[in-house]
Formats: structure tokens, sequence, C-alpha cells
């Protein structure tokens, strides 16, 4: 159907105006429409506007996504989601926004990628709150200020002494990265238990994914180290 | 909740001719929450009402009187009032999930409660005045910062669901009127121009570049790794040149087609004394070339152009029906009592040669 105003273009929007009692029907184009009502184009179309401006953004990071060798179509790819909140991947590629503090460590190297190209730079300059909770983005954060209460739990669980902090904190970045296997809710933080990696190690090398292996392996190595001190 | 008495934008010692007002905007999110958008409907009601606990306080602190609502339960005329007074944003009127502000009694100052970010900390200022405007939002950042856990990394600053507002969390920025560069055809250049400068000019009561009312939102683009300061700085520089170019333009213009744009601006004053339906649009122009008028000494009307900016925000559509107390109205009869409102309220003639000091 053509536009009742133009007449050349075709008709998206189903127009009624109530005046008085008298109902008027319209069947108009974007264009004429938004010329031609009262009502602003945006909220004809639900308050979506007609292109959102994550997808330029998500273009951008995408576009990155295959830099790395993980093409978003690959079937055997594994789509990365934030632990804490469920934030996935897609879902942060098509808005543009993160969904909690964390997604700041899961989607690390697309956020570095795009404040590099969008940002007036990479560390933060400017005002700092008098009483924050402290979220480690980077290593180079001083381990005091890296408060996590599931961290601390599994500590004491693993047995792993406190101030070993420095050196948990590359795991769960490791693993907050590399996990997202299974869905969010059964992942209540970052850390694992050696059998579960040691599995875990297992299927990479079956799918002949040797850089997680290889990761895998040293975290395990590593989370022995520790055992054996607390041991002694 | 609100009065209709002393808004912000009532004060007319700080009109300038070319800025009609500064305003920043903080973004700040609580500690153990999910962001507003990964936020569960408990945990969004528990954020609405734990920062909505401090009105009081602020209130206290701030020595005005402060009012707090759920804006999810607000009727759309309410919301719309809100956001023609920049008190509130388009996208918190979207959001179906609990949302909340605090509000001062002159609308000047906002906290928004679930926005993108929990907390959107808004202060405005009619004129030239983006430092006032940003110390009363640092101000009251300090207060909440005592009484409430954000979440911040030393890396990354506050830390925001938009990638776009991390860091400082800061943006700032002016409304502009610009008429004489508008139709000078200038605004596509002047947009490519200052985009190197890290700001962005948008037209506002339009869609893209086009502008009704010739009014324009300049703002800061980065946020990271620029200190408040430097982002208020270069704003208030970019500002200073666009303010000076516009005002030569308008010298041009009244220079060059004096005579044309008198006869223009008294055929404005005439048109909105007395038609009798007025769509937005077209008000917003004829008010935006009277103002333009009485800014170059053209015309002179009681008042002055603080008062036509008056009208160019109550004359929208929230304002109306709040004023003429209708819970709604279609279009033909919106433009009727725009038409009504406009006639009624549209400031005196001061005829010339009668030197009349403006109130």
């Amino acid at each position: 159907m053509l536009c009742d105003i133009c007449q050349t273009r075709q008709a998206k929007i189903f127009y009624t105006e109530i005046v008085n009692g008298q109902k008027k029907e319209q069947h108009l184009c974007e264009q004429c429409a938004s010329e031609h009502t009262a009502v602003p184009i945006n909220e004809l179309l639900g308050g979506q506007g007609l292109s959102a401006i994550g997808s330029i953004l998500s273009g951008i990071m995408s576009s990155y996504a295959k830099d790395r060798g993980k093409a978003l179509e690959s079937e055997n790819r594994v789509e990365t989601t934030c632990p804490e909140c469920g934030t996935t991947e897609s879902d942060f590629l098509k808005t543009g926004k993160t969904g909690c503090p964390v997604c700041y460590n899961v989607f690390r190297d697309m956020i570095t990628k795009n404040f590099k190209t969008m940002q007036g730079g990479m560390t933060h300059v400017g005002k700092e709150p008098s009483y924050a909770k402290y979220i480690q983005i980077d290593d180079s954060v001083p381990k005091q200020t890296f408060v996590n209460k599931n961290l601390e739990d599994l500590d004491k669980k693993l047995n792993i002494p406190g101030d070993d902090e420095a050196e948990i904190n590359p795991d769960i970045k490791e693993t907050v990265k590399e996990k997202p296997k299974r869905k969010p809710a059964a992942q209540k933080s970052g850390v694992k238990k050696i059998g579960e990696l040691k599995e875990q190690l297992k299927h990479a090398i079956e799918i002949e994914d040797y850089e997680l292996a290889a990761k895998l392996r040293d975290e395990i190595k590593a989370l022995e180290v520790k055992n054996e001190k607390k041991k002694k | 909740m609100r009065k209709r008495k002393n808004k912000w934008y009532y004060d007319s010692k700080a009109y300038h001719e070319v800025v009609l007002s500064g305003s920043v905007t903080l973004a700040r999110n609580l500690a153990d929450y999910n962001f507003p958008s990964r936020l569960s409907e408990e945990d969004a009601l528990r954020v609405v009402e734990t920062v909505r606990s401090l009105t009081t306080d602020l209130g206290a602190r701030e020595e005005r009187d402060y009012y707090s609502c759920r804006v999810d339960r607000l009727s759309n005329t309410d919301k719309d009032c809100l956001i023609e007074s920049h008190a509130i944003t388009p996208s918190l009127k979207r959001r179906k999930d609990p949302t909340g502000l605090i509000i001062s009694d002159d609308e000047s100052v906002s906290i928004m409660i679930n926005d993108d970010d929990h907390i959107h900390i808004r202060a405005t200022r009619a004129g030239y005045n983006l430092r006032d405007a940003y110390k009363t939002a640092n101000r009251i950042d300090d207060f909440i910062d005592s009484e409430l856990k954000y979440c911040f990394s030393e890396k990354y600053g506050y830390l925001t669901s938009k990638l776009q507002d991390a860091g400082t969390g800061l943006h700032a920025s002016y409304m502009l009127s610009l008429p004489a560069i508008t139709m000078g055809g200038r605004v596509e250049v002047l947009q490519d121009e200052i985009s190197r400068f890290d700001v962005t000019l948008k037209g506002i009561y339009g869609e893209g570049s086009k502008s009704a009312g010739f009014i324009f939102q300049l703002l800061n683009r980065k946020t990271l790794g620029v200190s408040e300061n430097e982002i208020l700085e270069n704003l208030e520089q970019v500002t200073a040149q666009i303010v000076n170019i516009e005002k030569r333009l308008r010298g041009e213009l009244v220079k060059n087609a004096g005579n044309e744009m008198k006869d223009r601006v008294y055929r404005s004053y005439g048109v909105l004394k007395f038609a009798k339906n007025l769509p937005q649009k077209d008000a917003m122009v004829l008010l935006a070339q009277l103002k333009l008028g009485s800014d170059c000494g053209l015309i002179k009307v009681k008042g002055g152009g603080s008062e036509i900016h008056k009208l160019m925000i109550e004359m929208q559509p929230g304002n109306l029906q709040t004023i003429y107390n209708k819970k709604s109205m279609g279009s033909v009869q919106r433009d009727e009592y725009r038409a009504k409102y406009l006639n009624e309220h549209l400031p005196e003639l001061i005829e010339e040669k009668t030197e009349e000091t403006e109130a």
C-alpha cells in the first residue's frame, strides 16, 4: 500500500487520530508520518528509534572478535557470558551495555578496544569516591583493594590463605573469561576445583583447543602448588 | 508533588542571548547490585527506595525543598513535563522497571534512579553557568558518596552501564540558541569543525542537524582519561567560540537584512498573538524568530528573551496538558490550546522610543 500523502513510498504506519470524537485514519510512510503528524516518529516505532547506536559499536567490536580467530558464526564457539549477571557477548555487542561491574572483566578485550577508539585515555583521571567498592579490572591494582565475597568463601573451601589474593586474581580473570560453558546461574564464581579443571583440560585436548589447554594446565599447577603449601 | 512556581528557567538575571542553559549529569552505580538493565524487580525497587531515603537529608543539607517519587508510577503527562524542563531523560520515561526521582522544588536538580545507571545526578542552570551547575552536582555526589557505597575501579573510574559514560561519568552540556548560524546554513560546517574538539552539537526539537527552534545541545563526548575540569574547560572554550560566531553572524544579519528581519520578527509576534491553531513546530520557529528579534534589539517585549525561552518550554505538550489540566489531548485540540496559551501569555510589546527598563 502506498502512503496516503506522498503516494510514492510504501505506507508503514497506520495513524489514527481522534479529534472531538471524529476518527481519522491514514496510512503513511515514515517520512510523511514524521512531517504530518504530531507524534514523533520515535514514539511510533515503540521508542526504539530507527537505528540503535549500539549497532555501530557492535560492528566494530565483532570485527575485533573475528580478528582473534573466533568468528561469531563459528559452530564450536561457546559464547562468553558474564557469571555474575548473565550478560552474553551478543547482548553486549548488540546494546553496547554492560550488566554489572564483573562484565568489565569478562569483556575486557572488547572494552579495551572500545576505549582505545572512543575515549580520551585508558585510565581514569579525576574524582574518586571516598567510600566505594573497588573493582579489580587489571592485575596492577593493589591486592588489598579487591574485595569479593564469593572469592573469600571459596578461599576457605579451597583452603587458600587470604594473603594469596594477588596470585589468585590472574586465575579469576582467566577463568571468568574462558569458562562460560555452563549456564551463568550454575556459576557462583570464577574459581573451580582441580578435578573440574582436569576434566575441562581433557575436553580442551579433545577439541584441539591447545591455547585453552595450556591455560588450564597452568591453572591446575598453580592450584596444586597452593594446596601443597597449605598442607605443610 | 511539584509546584508550578519558580522553575530554574524563570531566572531572568542569568539570561544569555545565545546560551540558554547549562547542565551537568553524573552517572554513578551502587556496589553490590547489577546495573539497572540486569536488575531483578525486587532489587530495582530496593535501589529506588535506598536512594529515595536520602531525600529529606539532602533537602536539609542543600537548604531547599526536595521531593521524591516513583517515575514508573507517574502519568505520561507528568513525565513529559519533566522531560520538557530537562529534569529527566526520555529513556527514563520508557523504562518499565521501578524507577525513581528526587527533584528540587525549582527542578534545577534532579536525581534519576535506575535509568541506564542506578544514579544520574543532574544539575541545570539558566544561562552561561556550567560551573555552578557542576558545583551543585558535585556537592550532591559527595553527599550520596558519604551515605551509599559506589562501585569504582582505579583503572576505569566510575563503572557505568554504557561504555561512553565510564571514567568520570560526567556529561556536561550547553543548550545553545543558534538562529543566525542556522539561517546562514553553517550548522553542518560547524558540527564538522567542532567534532575535532571531542564535543558533539546536535539539534533538539527536531531530527538530526535540523532544529525547529534553532536550539542545539553541545556536549562532551569523552569521559575516560579526561578529568572533570578538562571536560568543563574544553566545553566552555568551544562554547565561547560558537557564541562569538553566532553574535558576529547576527550582527551581519541585522546589518544586511535589517528591514526584512524586522518584518519577520513582527510577523512572528502577530501570529503568536492571534493565531488560533499553532502546531509545536510552527510555534517553536515563531518563538525563535521573536527571540532573535528581541536579542538583536529589533523588537522590545516585556521580560525580553528570558520570557520567550520560558514560553518555548511551557508550550510543549506535557506542560500544556498540565496547565489546562487535561488528561489527554488530540493533536488538533493540543494545537488549539497551545495557540490559546501563547495568545494569552505572549509578553507585551514595548513601544519604540519609550525607553522602559526591562523587568
